[in-house]
């Protein structure tokens, strides 16, 4: 990546303007072939498909080219291409699947389970609420958290239910890691006097 | 739950781009939602994947993708599109099934049916792009000539403020050159609405404009006492003349001008004064009649249409809440590409006991 010189933005300006189209296009392949690649792998598609919905999202942004005039950055049109191409195969997929007919996919899951391997974040997240409260101490838990003042909330939603970390959240929500770090603080306080014995052996 | 985040308005999260109230829904719907979570952090992802962070895969793999893809890009086709649903039909599967000829024989018809609708659909598409790209050009050049009248309208009110600045005016030029300024900030501002859909266009100048012609009026405003006695005497023989209804008693039957100033006598409950157009010949569009006091505050504005006017010397204006005074009457022909000053004219209105 990157051995080429050409910004992405002189790319697109060549395509525009029909000069070296060719050679232009397949800087722009080159470019984005391993992001979008990993973009549909992560979206769990097979190699094959991945491989032709690569060349689908490359018509579609070699139609588009005259169309886009540069407002959005480039990357994020590429994305917003790629992810309705991905949005487009699954429905086809779908529709395929009540046809009955045979649709030869691997990994096929509906529910967008997390992505094999797990996150990096995984040994430090806490296990899983359900093993440590009843489903009683949930809902209460639930209520109290939506009680909480709305930034407040927000982190320790993130935390409990989707056992991210500082780093994620804050990125999540635009906010910094210290940030977040006080509020879970303070909701950890708020939530053990509100909640007091039944939260105890329960932390986040 | 509240619906999805779009995309784009996530990418404008993403950017920072939002307003803060937007902002606050983004960030709690994202509290609640694992879908759109999940496609932040893939749009993270690939922002970073594009930005060069990405683990690259054999490279075989992507020579044959572009291969392919090269294959189906137009600049490799000569008039019509290529069967395109060959390739998405994966050729070596079907290879590999052993059809009877009967199949066979069905699915070359099938494909042949296919790849006569994807010529039809090209053709179409293509004829699509020929017009959106003409469409695209007009619009650059209708855009390109509004410009060109904004820049003009702008020249011309810089030169008339330098010159105002400079030189003592007549108050005729000043409003001759106010109607002009006018008038190209009414096509400015009238271009601008029919390209308003171009996000490009620079609605400010428009503003910026209309600033500028409302101080000149402001201008106009403190120099017309002032500058009205060392004036030209404003030429109102040609054209239409005004007089006052009632008071063609006084030494002149019309209305007169130059700074002279014309009696109007009123009876006191009345308030009000009438003026009648001798409209002889040229009749404009529109007439435009402004009563101001004598700090130049406009008190009353009408207008009237040419053809109500002609050939009905009768047809006459009523100006109400009059009190005994200096006042000016200003009379104005408007046509749609331009505006004439016709006369401005000094009133003293006296009061008398009704009769």
């Amino acid at each position: 990546m990157g051995q080429q010189g050409d910004s992405i933005e002189e790319i697109f300006q060549r395509l525009r303007h029909g000069t070296g189209r060719e050679e232009s296009f397949r800087l722009l392949f080159n470019r984005f072939y391993w992001p979008l690649f990993r973009f549909f792998e992560h979206r769990r598609f097979s190699t094959e498909e991945c491989q032709d919905l690569i060349q689908e999202t490359f018509l579609r942004v070699y139609r588009g080219i005259e169309t886009f005039r540069g407002e959005a950055r480039c990357e994020h049109w590429l994305f917003r291409i790629a992810a309705n191409t991905a949005s487009k195969a699954v429905r086809h997929r779908a529709a395929a699947k009540r046809a009955g007919r045979d649709v030869p996919l691997e990994n096929d899951d509906p529910e967008g389970a997390p992505t094999a391997g797990g996150s990096p974040l995984a040994a430090a997240a806490p296990a899983p609420l359900e093993r440590l409260l009843g489903k009683e101490v949930r809902e209460q838990l639930s209520r109290a958290i939506d009680g909480l003042p709305a930034q407040m909330r927000r982190c320790v939603r993130l935390r409990v239910f989707r056992e991210m970390d500082y780093d994620e959240i804050a990125d999540v929500l635009q906010i910094s890691p210290s940030t977040v770090k006080v509020q879970l603080f303070k909701a950890r306080k708020r939530l053990q006097m509100e909640l007091g014995e039944a939260l105890a052996g329960f932390d986040f | 739950m509240d619906a999805h985040i779009g995309m784009k308005r996530l990418i404008a999260y993403r950017q920072g781009a939002l307003p803060p109230a937007e902002r606050e829904d983004v960030q709690e719907h994202l509290s609640l939602c694992k879908r759109c979570t999940d496609l932040l952090r893939e749009l993270r992802d690939f922002e970073a994947a594009s930005a060069g962070n990405v683990a690259a895969g054999p490279e075989s793999l992507q020579n044959e993708a572009w291969e392919s893809l090269a294959r189906r890009l137009p600049w490799k086709v000569p008039a019509i599109r290529p069967v395109t649903g060959a390739d998405r039909l994966k050729a070596p599967r079907l290879r590999a099934l052993r059809l009877s000829v009967a199949t066979a024989a069905a699915l070359v018809l099938a494909l042949l049916g296919f790849s006569v609708w994807t010529a039809i659909v090209a053709q179409r598409e293509r004829r699509e792009l020929v017009r959106l790209e003409r469409r695209l050009e007009e619009r650059e050049e209708a855009l390109a000539a509004a410009r060109r009248s904004l820049a003009k309208a702008e020249r011309q009110l810089a030169a008339a403020r330098a010159s105002l600045a400079s030189s003592p005016l007549s108050l005729h030029e000043l409003e001759i050159q106010l109607a002009e300024a006018k008038r190209q900030l009414a096509a400015a501002r009238l271009e601008s609405v029919r390209f308003s859909f171009s996000p490009r266009f620079e609605t400010g100048r428009v503003h910026e404009l209309e600033t500028r012609v409302a101080d000149l009026e402001a201008l106009r405003r403190t120099q017309a006492p002032d500058r009205v006695a060392a004036s030209q005497p404003i030429d109102v023989s040609i054209g239409p003349r005004f007089a006052l209804r009632g008071q063609e008693t006084s030494e002149n039957a019309f209305l007169r001008g130059g700074g002279a100033v014309n009696t109007v006598e009123i009876p006191d409950q009345a308030k009000s004064f009438t003026v009648a157009v001798s409209l002889a010949a040229g009749a404009f569009n529109e007439y435009r009649f402004e009563l101001t006091d004598r700090d130049g505050q406009v008190l009353w504005t009408g207008r009237k249409p040419g053809k109500a006017l002609l050939g009905d010397a009768g047809t006459s204006v009523s100006v109400h809440g009059l009190d005994p005074g200096l006042y000016r009457l200003r009379v104005e022909g408007l046509e749609p590409d331009r505006t004439q000053l016709l006369g401005e004219y000094r009133l003293e209105v006296k009061t008398s006991p009704h009769p």
